[in-house]
């Protein structure tokens, strides 16, 4: 993965606990995204809880042609489940996003920082789930099964862009 | 009923706590509260399933230590099945522990808790954090992040992942390791063995000295220690006897197989997380004049059991460490002192290990049968003492699970250390930001790992404290964001 890093344009990050039903949506379209698509120099992660540690390395390592991140999490938008919100790190926490599962403070602020100092475009595709069970429970629900493709699309057309 | 303070989330340390401050009605301190998230049914989720799986299943558990879950769940494999890996197995489980150990003391130490050193307690909470310490000490930041990254970079050519790893599997370990890739390791191991040894002195000379006062204030507690030695006494992360030993400094070893003969639990109606204790006190008291039962694992636990290191330059440091705070040293801040002291050990292990010729040994594992048994696999998590306990059925497959992890063996020394210092801090209703920051200082100190799954954390509110009088109307909001 870290390999891969140094000369990606484009780094990918599904986050979320994949034991905590919804909360495992950005790995398990990491998985489709993978199987699916491949691009030069865009790589794919399952960041699962590890967001922070990555970003931290990330952060302040040498990425000369690294252009875009792309974070997918999902969040408590006041949507409807499976829908989601693409929005540029600027916006955030500028948005009415009442909660917001980075998984590891302080998540949002380095990534601001990533953004600033880096000059990299930070992208987060932020989805509203439909449960988070308080006990393990792994796999997403079906309503957020079913927005896998759509929400892939979405992400594919970052990349594009 | 006096006033309650409320402090939430606890910054910078991994998952979130809620800290309830009870005033009386003089604006003292009557009771604190902890309260932290737990990791709830995962045992039961894991019945029913083939144990092989779990070294692979535990990962998900934590992002933080992932490695800690993972060799430990890969020993009770081993247990279960009753094999033993052959040396090289062994040896490059413990350079993937070792490596992983690195990477978080200095997470640890630079961003989480040091920021509060480097850049002093007082500083504007959105200044005192990685980015506060890049911008006043940019050269040491920046190699600190390289030696992260270097970090991982050495976990993904030992095990082909550096998080979620696959390498360790019941038998041993997946995948052997060349000479090339040794001869590719070795810088890398060099570099970060160098940043260690500066850490140290940097912390010595500019940090410790400075806080020393701090140090031996906050949060100070007297408690009994549990970690893992070899069977000669030195400290070993991955594999030992588990060593208990008294505020006097007397001592009990046992083998981690048994540790329910030497933990229970006790439950509190006010969280969902378990409070162990050593059985043999037969109660918990968390009373500050007269605690019963509590023990500490982690660094400090660690640093204060083993008899010495067995590596030169973090025995030198030990020998030190011992000359000016005795042996059990009990001043909870000397946790992140101690944490510095392992990380030069496993800096020095890495090398060691790189330069065993055993090392590339192709014969990694040895093959596995299933059958009905129970296995402990127990290491030393960077947080402190993980026990895995697994019992399997005939066809290997799961019938009871149960993990004791670190921070809920804490759990009742830093509920006491937090208690402590809100007492000593907070007088007749008088309190602030800094104040209320060393109260999490002291919760900072133990390295928590609150809860693996994080829901509603955005990193830019760290800490809100509701003051509500004694009817629950809330009187006061204060925030540091």
């Amino acid at each position: 993965m870290y390999h891969n890093f140094e000369k990606s344009r484009i780094i990918v990050f599904g986050c979320g606990n994949v034991l905590f039903g919804d909360d495992g949506f950005g790995p398990e379209l990491i998985k489709y995204l993978e199987k699916n698509y491949r691009f030069n120099n865009v790589t794919f992660v399952d960041a699962g809880t590890s967001i922070r540690d990555i970003l931290f390395n990330l952060s302040l390592i040498e990425t000369e042609n690294l252009k875009k991140i792309i974070v997918i999490d999902i969040a408590d938008i006041n949507r409807k489940p499976g829908e989601y919100i693409k929005i540029d790190i600027e916006e955030f926490p500028k948005k009415d996003i009442k909660t917001f599962s980075m998984h590891q403070a302080p998540t949002s602020s380095l990534l601001h920082e990533i953004k600033n100092q880096k000059n990299i475009d930070v992208k987060l595709i932020l989805i509203q789930p439909y449960e988070i069970p308080e006990e393990v429970a792994p796999g997403i629900s079906d309503i957020l099964k079913k927005k896998i493709p759509k929400i892939s699309e979405a992400v594919i057309n970052e990349i594009k862009y | 009923m006096g006033e309650r303070i409320v402090i939430q989330p606890v910054s910078r340390i991994e998952g979130h706590a809620k800290v309830t401050i009870q005033l009386d009605d003089n604006g003292n301190v009557q009771d604190t509260w902890v309260n932290v998230l737990e990791l709830r049914g995962f045992e039961r989720f894991c019945i029913g399933r083939p144990v092989e799986e779990m070294p692979r299943i535990t990962t998900r558990i934590c992002g933080v230590c992932p490695w800690s879950h993972h060799l430990a769940s890969a020993k009770a494999c081993d247990a279960v099945f009753g094999v033993e890996p052959p040396p090289a197995g062994r040896k490059l489980r413990e350079l993937c522990n070792s490596i992983a150990y690195t990477e978080e003391h200095i997470l640890h130490f630079y961003f989480l808790a040091g920021a509060d050193f480097v850049l002093g307690p007082g500083e504007p909470y959105q200044t005192r954090n990685v980015l506060g310490i890049a911008a006043k000490v940019p050269d040491v930041a920046k190699r600190v992040v390289r030696c992260r990254w270097l970090g991982a970079k050495m976990l993904e050519i030992v095990s082909g992942k550096s998080i979620h790893p696959v390498a360790a599997v019941p038998g041993g370990f997946s995948k052997p390791l060349t000479k090339e890739e040794v001869e590719q390791l070795k810088p890398m191991a060099e570099e970060i063995l160098e940043l260690a040894k500066f850490t140290i002195d940097f912390a010595k000379k500019n940090i410790f000295p400075k806080y020393l006062d701090v140090v031996e204030k906050l949060g100070v507690i007297k408690t009994a220690f549990m970690g893992t030695v070899k069977e000669d006494g030195a400290l070993d992360l991955y594999d030992g006897k588990i060593r208990i030993m008294q505020p006097d400094g007397s001592y009990e070893d046992f083998d981690a197989e048994n540790y329910t003969d030497y933990i229970a639990e006790h439950v509190e109606p006010w969280t969902y997380l378990k409070f162990p204790y050593l059985k043999k006190a037969g109660k918990l008291s968390m009373d500050l004049d007269n605690p019963v039962g509590v023990y500490r694992v982690n660094t400090l636990a660690r640093i204060n059991v083993c008899d010495y290191i067995p590596t030169p330059l973090a025995q030198k440091e030990l020998e030190e460490f011992r000359k000016n705070f005795g042996r059990p040293a009990q001043f909870t801040l000397l946790f992140h002192w101690a944490r510095l002291i392992e990380l030069l050990y496993n800096a020095e292990y890495v090398v060691q290990l790189l330069n065993d010729p055993e090392i590339t040994s192709p014969e990694t594992r040895v093959p596995v049968e299933p059958r009905a048994a129970r296995g402990v696999g127990c290491v030393e998590a960077p947080r402190g003492t993980l026990f895995h306990d697994y019992e399997t059925d005939e066809n290997g497959i799961l019938k009871e699970v149960n993990l004791l992890v670190a921070t809920c063996q804490n759990n009742a020394a830093i509920n006491m250390s937090v208690k402590k210092a809100a007492k000593d801090l907070i007088k007749d209703g008088k309190y602030d930001e800094e104040i209320l920051n060393k109260v999490e200082m002291a919760i900072r100190a133990y390295d928590p790992c609150l809860s693996c799954a994080t829901h509603e954390f955005d990193g830019r509110i760290a800490v809100k404290i509701d003051i509500v009088d004694k009817n629950g109307e809330k009187i006061d909001t204060l925030k540091n964001f």
